[in-house]
């Protein structure tokens, strides 16, 4: 409860506002309504040949709150909650490419992630 | 001095400072891609984040990251087809590493996966969650960045991208600078007369009826699948299901216009208009059109190619300017005490002198209690009455006993509506049981739509009506061929008429919708005396239209703290129009007769209601004997208190719609208990599930039937529907499914007070609230219901083959009511 009352310090009271809402809804809406009729094969594109450190890692608990953290302190709001690394695959052009991105533990990718890693060592 | 202070700073911002609050650093800001100008991730004021409230306000869809953040300058976009519109992307991670990859919804994501494939399409998840977006990809500034920013509301910012539709280079300091806002004048306690009525009401009516009018006239649909049928009176049946239909903006109602069109290419182009006969429901999500003309060339043997439009009728919103405008010129439409007292004029009152019946239950109808006798002798003394009926109060019953009496005291006919069908007829049905002759007038598309008082129908006493031969051979033959020749149908027509007009001036009672009273076939007549039911539900211009054709002694039925009108839009509903005339009369101090024993609820039921929207006036009329059902296994946490508010802390979510909500632990739950109810001997007839949110309704109804572990059919026969939908009525079992459960949004419409009172009252033999207390608590109303339930030991938790006392802490109430 303490926590919930400090997130929503320096802010004003939620707004309620159906209206805006409502209009965001129709956004998702209008855009998946757009978009019924392309047909497109499954996704399946191989993981990227990168296995080295990282791979070994598997899920590393970054500890944002520390001293030793390299990021510049302005770059992410101060949380108590650790962050996973993930990585991201984009591209560029045609040019696959790997940016190592942090994830709030308590996210519902991070659990599933953990949840299956434990899964594997227990088996 | 300090202005200038605040215009230095402004110029010192760079170019990608977010264009609301300031915030310029590289990873929490981006550049919508359509206009250039750059937002934050933080959410400042609002409840969504700064990025998403342009995106949505000025419908762009793309977004780059700074060059400077970890992306570097990306456009964010699908992997796999590069679609940029981030309504539809979100990320999914591979099966056996930690590397997620950005896919788009749909169709990239909606692909099946199949078991050895290396990403999991199953985990997919939104960028935009809760509305901002995902903090990894774009960080939320610090509190300290936060607090140095400028802070905009949601007013300002809406303001600021109304601005930029003219003028893009407009900066957040030009808001001062703009025209004020355009709102209409708001309505008034008093009117000096009925001119400024007039000039109050008529555009607050315009706006809604253009409004209403473009809302509906969207809801075109392409591509549609058609199923043909030939009805019963052989005209075609045309059947579709309308996706669009269900995304809560427009409901579609029975007896609506719709054209339908033709522009496939196995046949020539081809269109024609009929009335709805049917609307989707838990059977089966189809509309059907009835076409209106007997047409050959429907192309009955095609299925698809076709689109249909909502064909909008100006006719209620035109019968509501013409009621005002009645009641401005003609000095007859009501008569001068009603004429002062509608103003909120000072008025002398006066008692009328009416010899009071021996007996005031009228043939028929069950005998009344004090309350109720008390409301009937007061209302025939009366030129004006407010009787107010709380759930279960027997409103019905005492509105029909009055109006038995009216018309056995006074001359002519009573005129009896109410703003809704469902409500007439049910008042009808009554009314005739008393013996009384009564007449109830349909619109003519509602003509053929069965009810329990077709029989009264004025077009069906025509049609029985075998005095006139001539009449009957020409609605035969009409019958028969279709059509008459044009000097038939004249004569048809003209017969018709008469025909009508005797058995209306021969009524006792005339009854119809309030908008239905606005109908030509009434126009000549004169009605003295006036009773609206469930007139708390009509928007103020509404109830004027039974007034104004004569009115000396009007009786207003309503309970105004249950649901109002519905206003679509915002402007003219803050300015005053989903104000019922109910309402003001009661502001004007014009005391409503409660009727105060309720027959419904189990009287630990009816203990909150009462004490947080009566007063704590209701008195019970049934025991807690009457409303146990002792036979019944169920699991209430106390017995003989059927009553639990079960919390469940599931997510929300937007529906597949993408314009609802949902709440799958809920919904899973709420099968849990239905199945329960089932195995303990509970029919589904008598079993009700209200949810408030669209998106739940459905979701209850697909996921009962393939998750239920009982038959289908039992699960299909459970009514699921809205607050509204079940307002006037009642179910043995509620299960009520709150929806909401969030962090920053809000419960949204639960907490309308008058919302929550509907939920709470309609059930007779037990109520199970699902919803998340944590969330929930943070309104002062839902607070105490919270605090209510945690008292008498009915909030439990966990499973429901083993329920615990809740001990779950409540957030502090912030938001007013
Ligand atoms: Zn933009
Ligand atoms: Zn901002
Ligand atoms: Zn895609």
């Amino acid at each position: 409860d303490e926590e919930e009352e400090d997130r929503g310090r320096g802010r004003s009271h939620p707004v309620e506002d159906e209206e805006f809402d409502r209009e965001f809804s129709k956004m998702l809406a209008e855009s998946l309504e757009s978009r019924k009729s392309e047909r497109r094969s499954a996704f399946d594109v191989p993981l990227p040949v990168m296995r080295s450190v990282q791979q070994q890692q598997q899920y590393s608990v970054v500890d944002m709150t520390g001293k030793n953290s390299e990021e510049p302190e302005n770059r992410r709001e101060p949380s108590f909650t650790k962050n996973v690394q993930f990585r991201l695959l984009t591209k560029r052009g045609n040019r696959q490419q790997i940016h190592t991105v942090e994830v709030p533990a308590d996210s519902a990718i991070a659990v599933s992630t953990r949840m299956k890693q434990k899964a594997e060592q227990e088996e | 001095e300090e202005d200038e202070g605040e215009d230095d700073e402004e110029r010192e911002l760079p170019d990608y400072a977010c264009a609301y609050c300031g915030i310029h650093s590289p990873s929490s800001v981006v550049k919508c891609a359509q206009c250039d100008k750059w937002f934050c991730n933080s959410r400042g004021n609002t409840s969504s984040s700064h990025i998403v409230n342009h995106l949505v306000r000025a419908r762009h869809k793309e977004v780059c990251l700074h060059a400077e953040s970890d992306l570097g300058a990306t456009t964010l976009e699908c992997y796999n087809c590069g679609c940029k519109n981030v309504f539809l992307l979100g990320f999914i991670p591979a099966k056996s590493d930690t590397i997620v990859v950005i896919l788009c919804r749909q169709p990239c994501a909606s692909a099946t996966s199949s078991k050895d494939m290396t990403w999991d399409t199953s985990q997919w998840q939104p960028l935009i969650e809760d509305r901002s977006f995902l903090s990894w990809l774009i960080s939320v500034p610090t509190e300290a960045e936060q607090v140095k920013a400028r802070n905009p509301t949601a007013a300002q910012i809406a303001k600021l991208e109304e601005i930029w539709k003219n003028n893009l280079s407009a900066t957040i300091n030009d808001l001062e600078n703009s025209a004020p806002d355009d709102e209409p004048v708001p309505v008034l306690l008093r009117y000096e007369d009925a001119y400024q009525y007039q000039r109050c009401f008529g555009p607050l009516v315009k706006i809604e009826a253009d409004y209403d009018k473009k809302l509906k006239e969207s809801q075109s649909q392409d591509q549609l699948v058609v199923r043909w049928d030939i009805g019963l009176n052989n005209k075609h049946l045309a059947s579709f299901v309308l996706p669009k239909m269900d995304m809560g903006d427009v409901k579609l109602a029975v007896g609506d216009e719709m054209r339908l069109r033709y522009n496939g290419d196995i046949r020539s182009k081809w269109e024609g208009v009929g009335y709805v006969i049917k609307i989707a429901n838990n059977i089966s999500d189809e509309i059907t059109l009835e076409l209106r003309r007997n047409d050959k060339s429907v192309p009955s043997d095609c299925t698809a190619g076709f689109s249909v439009d909502y064909v909008w009728k100006a006719t209620s919103f035109d019968r509501m300017q013409l009621a005002l405008k009645t009641f401005a010129i003609n000095e007859m439409s009501v008569s001068g005490y009603i004429y002062h007292k509608l103003l909120g004029h000072e008025v002398a009152p006066v008692v009328l002198k009416t010899a009071m019946p021996k007996q005031f239950a009228a043939p028929n109808l069950p005998d009344l209690n004090v309350s109720q006798v008390h409301a009937v002798k007061s209302v025939l003394q009366k030129h004006i009455s407010l009787i107010q009926g709380p759930p279960g109060t027997g409103k019905t019953v005492t509105s029909a006993t009055i109006v038995y009496h009216l018309a056995k005291m006074n001359p002519g006919q009573v005129l009896v509506t109410a703003p809704s069908n469902v409500a007439v007829d049910q008042l009808t049905e009554k009314i005739h049981r008393t013996g009384l002759k009564t007449v109830r007038l349909t619109a003519k598309s509602r003509e053929d739509i069965e009810s329990s008082v077709s029989f009264l129908a004025l077009h069906e006493q025509v049609r029985l009506n075998d005095t006139n031969i001539e009449l009957q051979k020409l609605t035969q033959l009409k019958q028969e061929l279709g059509e008459l020749s044009s000097q038939d149908e004249k004569k048809y027509k003209k017969l018709t008429r008469q025909a009508e007009r005797e058995i209306l001036t021969n009524a006792d009672v005339i009854c119809c919708t309030c908008v239905g009273s606005g109908d030509p076939r009434l126009s000549k007549l004169k009605f003295r005396t006036v009773l609206i039911d469930e007139s708390t539900q009509a928007a103020e211009p509404e109830c004027m239209i039974p007034l104004v054709m004569g009115c000396k002694q009007a009786v207003l039925v309503g309970d105004h703290k249950q649901l109002g009108p519905v206003i679509m839009n915002k402007k003219a509903a803050r300015a005053g129009l989903h104000q019922s005339l109910f309402e003001r009369l009661v502001l004007l101090g014009l005391a409503p007769i409660r009727l105060n024993v309720q027959y419904r609820m189990h009287p630990c039921l009816s203990e909150f209601p009462s004490n947080m929207f009566y007063e704590g006036s209701l008195q019970n009329g049934v025991t807690t004997h009457e409303r146990l059902r002792k036979n019944v296994d169920f699991p209430w946490p106390i017995a003989d208190t059927p009553m639990m508010f079960w919390s469940n802390l599931g997510q929300e979510e937007i529906s597949a719609s993408g314009t609802s909500y949902l709440n799958r632990t809920e919904a899973s739950n709420v099968e849990k208990l239905v199945t329960r109810f089932f195995k303990a001997g509970i029919q589904p007839s008598q079993i009700g599930i209200i949810t408030p949110y669209e998106g739940q309704r459905s979701y209850i109804v697909s996921s009962m039937q393939t998750n239920g572990s009982l038959r289908k059919e039992l699960y299909k026969e459970v009514e699921v529907a809205s607050v509204d939908a079940f307002q006037g009525r009642e179910k043995d079992y509620i299960i009520l499914s709150c929806v909401r459960s969030n962090e920053h949004q809000g419960i949204g419409f639960l907490s309308d007070p008058r919302r929550l009172n509907v939920a709470l009252t309609r059930a007779k033999f037990g109520l199970v609230v699902i919803g998340n207390p944590k969330v929930l608590s943070k309104q002062p109303m839902w607070h105490h219901l919270l605090t209510h339930y945690k008292e008498k030991g009915c909030l439990v938790e966990g499973p429901l083959n083993n329920l615990q006392v809740s001990m779950i802490q409540f957030a502090k109430p912030r938001m007013p009511y």
